[in-house]
């Protein structure tokens, strides 16, 4: 029994109560692609390359009200650039890995294992810590695939009479409010959201974009102005 | 979109991502997180979630009265459930309630 197998198995294990928040955001990726029009596969094959619940909600959104694949890649880009963040703080621990090694630990990257994972890293930087992320990571991908597929057949099960679309804005609203925790975040929030609906005639949904960047540059503006008025 | 277009997007989103996730792990000897991106990072998940739900919940490309009637209220309650519960599944399952009970309502 290596040393390695072993920590594998404790990442895993310890990952599991961290899984039971992913699964229902996994069923409801399942439910909204099989709504919007994905096959089974694609659904599956959808949570496997992406491996990132609110881009793939997001996109799915897009999709539905026939954007341009130049706007569902851009949103791809902004939801995700959170994750440059975590691959920062990852970095000065990875580095003597090899590049294999680095491209799991890359994919496996999410919000809950980078959080679950961080502490063993900044805590035990002198240990082998690959073979514990990896059971980390195995284990919320295991059980975002599994919950995308019982959550893609389950909807494909429910009539459309019950607006289950309407479940992805739900699970923004749901992430977006707990965000709000400055004056400067609710400004970028205003910001994007009243951009996103003036411009929500413009062709592909090119104006989610223009939202975006609107919102973002608000927020940076009011911290700035902030940081002003504060005497030093 | 046809399946050709499906696949090439799904292909892209998911280069996008591990692009971004690999980002600093492998370009750490080069390059480390500029001050703009730090800040701007913090404004990415209000700016882009409520560009997202605002146009989808007042179904802004049709504005119209009837189409905004349930959806809008439902998404009202939704907000001041996740202000008070903090919950992901307690909001959702508390929105589709809601739009449930308005349409069951006549709105």
């Amino acid at each position: 029994m290596s040393f390695t197998r072993s920590s594998f198995w404790l990442g895993l294990k310890n990952a599991l109560p961290v899984t039971l928040g992913i699964i229902p955001f996994g069923l409801i990726t399942g439910v909204s692609a099989v709504t919007v029009g994905l096959s089974y596969g694609e659904a599956i094959a959808m949570s496997a390359i992406v491996f990132a619940g609110s881009a793939q909600l997001a996109s799915l959104q897009l999709m539905d009200a026939h954007a341009s694949i130049a706007v569902i890649l851009i949103t791809t880009f902004f939801i995700n650039l959170r994750f440059t963040m975590y691959s920062a703080s990852l970095a000065p621990y990875t580095q003597s890995y090899q590049k294999r090694w680095r491209l799991l630990i890359a994919y496996f990257m999410t919000d809950q294992a980078f959080a679950f994972t961080i502490e063993q890293f900044t805590r035990h930087p002198e240990k082998d810590n690959r073979f514990y992320y990896a059971g980390v990571g195995f284990s919320i991908w295991l059980a975002w695939i599994i919950s995308t597929i019982v959550g893609a057949v389950l909807g494909a099960q429910i009539p459309k009479s019950w607006s289950l679309d309407f479940a992805i804005p739900l699970t923004f609203i749901a992430l977006l409010v707990p965000a709000l925790k400055t004056s400067a975040s609710m400004i970028a929030a205003l910001t994007g959201g009243i951009i996103a609906v003036v411009f929500a005639g413009l062709p592909y949904n090119a104006g989610l974009i223009v939202a975006a960047l609107s919102g973002i540059s608000a927020g940076m503006i009011m911290q700035t102005l902030q940081a002003r008025k504060q005497p030093a | 979109m046809s399946n050709n277009q499906l696949w090439l997007t799904l292909l892209f989103m998911g280069v996008i991502t591990l692009s971004l996730r690999g980002s600093f792990i492998f370009l750490w000897r080069y390059l480390r997180p500029p001050d703009l991106l730090i800040s701007a990072l913090k404004y990415v998940p209000a700016a882009v979630l409520a560009a997202l739900v605002l146009p989808a919940v007042l179904n802004a490309e049709t504005l119209q009265a009837s189409v905004i009637s349930a959806r809008f209220p439902a998404a009202i309650i939704a907000v001041i459930i996740a202000w008070w519960r903090k919950n992901v599944l307690i909001t959702i399952t508390a929105g589709m309630l809601s739009l449930w009970a308005l349409k069951f309502l006549g709105l």
